[in-house]
């Protein structure tokens, strides 16, 4: 595995730009620019006025519902569908104008889309041979490519003689046995079962991080997602919603929906109003201030992660940021942890406790409980 | 469960009886070919001999007629597969203004008498000035084989999965290059299917032929047709069990094809 790494590494892209090219845009420029994007599909407007900017090896995953945008993206990347407006750039070169073959980028696909007809090798070979890569390189190359998937010896095989996971990784090593600038990957994991779709996602980011490769995926999957993407682009509707970290995204949603697409349960509604010393969010169970903030009064939604807030059955009240008295309505026992939910005047908020910890939720349903947090742990966003 | 279990238990009887209805006429007509009589009867009643097949042999006029069909049945039924196959990938894959009706328009030589094509045919020909030949008639029948390769073709395509052809694309092929090397071997059955039907429909057709058939021109079907209706000899049988043994050849010849593709991971297993 590591002598691949070699010879595959990102120096040697068949397809690195000329040293010409590169003199000419700055740093701040990304390897794969998309510029004010667009798509419409009749009157449905796929994609509206999208721009992301992605590093030379970098990992950015799109994550949005279905129908979000995210997959026509992708096909406009790699050239099946054309986009009405915008612009998008590679190494500093404009390839929205290009046919699909000339783009320098591979897909793979949700499906697969493996040749049926062609063995293994003839599938990890089609890309070299319409490249005309003479014949001993390219038996040297597939088969670099068919190790680094582990699937050395399954070169002869046809695509239904293997199993879902390993269709996958013959799909992952067509794709990057032509040393592509922007490796393309839709929903890679989705027709893979659970247990599989784990070893594949960790497969697919070792594979990235041996070869350095640019790679776009896309997923409906969060988990999926934060666990591939150096960055995540966060889409609904056709716009982008929030670009960053899968941190920067959990921790700090942009908006509501992100906030609830992130799995944030906790959402309380109510106002963010300019203060003296900075904000204030204001709702009917509480008041809490922000260190930043609108200029003027909006309606927004508090989030605070169902693992922050601590309860406390004492009498005495608790001392935090936050003190709120509530209603157990109901706990559950998952194992790890147990959740509980618990009703504070009109709104009911999920708190999760971490089992061992010397109480026992269970048979809490009717009591008045304390629930309390520091003002850092929870977040506020715009409605 | 209950309708399976009918099947079950009717399934091979009925089986069984479609077999015997649809090869009964086949085993008289060559039982009859081997009569050694000069009228139509079972040789088992006038004697068993191959005299009817000795005499197809020498006369020739048989054997043009079968050459002569054979050719405008192959070089109709591609000259539709040329012209339905690029029309149902269009079809199949794209949604353009007056679709239906085009469609629709394609498949109007099913809804014709035959009769009716070929007189239409003969009186567009005479007011362009021509007569009845026997390229006119090639058209002729590449019209009325394009509704069914225009259907096999597009039910075939609809399956095919175009993510396939993106990815050759992707992959640094041209759209010829992703059709040739990817898509073709895998529609191949169905365009096969659909060159057969073309094929049988001119090789067999009587009332489109008749009209262009000269003492010069002739085809089988036309020639055993007026043959039967003015003799009453078993040389008709004969031609019938020639034409049988051809046909099987024919179809041993695709088996084999087919065979031999399956075992290189081929058939109609496009979704993938």
């Amino acid at each position: 595995m590591t002598a691949i790494s070699a010879t595959a590494g990102p120096p040697d892209l068949a397809c690195s730009p000329g040293a010409a090219d590169s003199r000419h845009r700055s740093e701040s420029d990304g390897h794969l620019r998309l510029e004010k994007l667009s798509k419409h599909f009749g009157d449905n407007s796929a994609v509206t006025d999208l721009n992301i900017s992605i590093a030379k090896g970098e990992f950015v995953a799109f994550l949005g519902p279905s129908g979000c945008g995210k997959t026509t993206t992708l096909r406009m990347i790699a050239g099946f569908v054309r986009n009405d407006a915008g612009a998008i750039h590679l190494d500093g070169r404009r390839i929205d104008t290009l046919p699909s073959r000339r783009r320098e980028t591979a897909m793979v696909f949700q499906d697969y889309a493996l040749f049926p007809h062609m063995s293994v090798f003839e599938n990890v070979a089609f890309g070299l041979r319409m490249r005309k890569i003479a014949r001993a390189e390219t038996m040297r190359r597939v088969g670099e490519a068919l190790e680094l998937v582990q699937l050395t010896g399954t070169e002869k095989k046809f695509p239904k003689e293997l199993s879902g996971g390993m269709r996958q990784r013959v799909a992952l090593a067509r794709a990057i046995v032509v040393r592509p600038s922007v490796l393309l990957l839709d929903e890679p994991l989705s027709n893979l079962d659970a247990k599989l779709r784990k070893s594949v996602r960790d497969e697919i980011r070792a594979v990235h991080d041996q070869v350095g490769i640019t790679t776009v995926l896309v997923t409906h999957d969060l988990e999926e997602a934060f666990s591939v993407g150096d960055r995540v682009v966060v889409m609904r509707g056709g716009r982008v919603e929030q670009f960053g970290t899968p941190q920067q995204i959990y921790s700090r949603p942009a908006n509501r929906f992100v906030a609830d697409f992130v799995g944030h349960t906790n959402l309380l509604e109510g106002s963010w109003e300019p203060s003296a010393t900075g904000a204030r969010f204001v709702s009917r169970a509480f008041d809490v201030a922000t260190t930043e903030g609108p200029d003027r009064t909006t309606t927004a939604v508090y989030t605070i992660p169902p693992s922050n807030i601590r309860v406390s059955t004492d009498v005495a009240r608790p001392d935090s940021d936050i003190v709120l008295r509530g209603t157990v309505i109901s706990s559950s026992f998952y194992g790890a942890s147990y959740g509980i939910t618990a009703r504070v005047g009109d709104v009911s908020l999920q708190v999760s406790m971490v089992t061992g910890a010397g109480a026992a939720p269970e048979a809490w349903a009717g009591r008045e409980i304390w629930l309390h947090w520091d003002a850092a742990d929870g977040h506020c966003v715009r409605a | 469960m209950k309708s399976n279990k009918a099947i079950g238990i009717f399934g091979p009887i009925i089986g069984t009886v479609v077999i015997i209805f649809v090869l009964s006429p086949l085993v008289v007509v060559t039982a009859i070919s081997f009569t050694g009589a000069s009228f139509i009867s079972f040789p088992w009643e006038h004697g068993w001999s191959l005299r009817w097949f000795t005499q197809l042999a020498q006369q020739t006029d048989f054997l043009t007629a079968s050459i002569n069909s054979v050719t405008l049945a192959a070089g109709s039924a591609l000259l539709s597969i040329a012209i339905g196959v690029p029309a149902a990938v269009a079809f199949a894959r794209h949604t353009f203004p007056g679709k239906s009706a085009l469609l629709l328009y394609g498949s109007s030589p099913l809804f014709v008498p035959l009769l009716l094509t070929g007189l239409a045919l003969l009186i567009v020909l005479s007011s362009l000035g021509q007569g009845p030949t026997p390229v006119a008639l090639l058209f002729g029948f590449a019209v009325v084989n394009l509704p069914f390769v225009l259907r096999i073709a597009i039910a075939t395509l609809v399956d095919f999965n175009v993510d396939q052809e993106n990815a050759a694309n992707n992959l640094g092929a041209s759209a010829l290059q992703a059709f040739v090397r990817v898509t073709l071997p895998q529609i191949g059955p169905g365009i096969v299917s659909a060159f057969l039907l073309a094929f049988i429909i001119a090789f067999d057709s009587v009332p489109l032929a008749v009209f262009f058939v000269t003492p010069d021109y002739d085809l089988l079907p036309v020639k055993l047709f007026f043959y039967a209706q003015t003799n009453f000899d078993p040389l008709a049988a004969a031609v019938s069990v020639a034409m049988i043994g051809f046909s099987i050849v024919l179809i041993l010849v695709i088996e084999v094809t087919f065979g031999l593709e399956k075992v290189f991971g081929g058939g109609r297993s496009s979704a993938m």
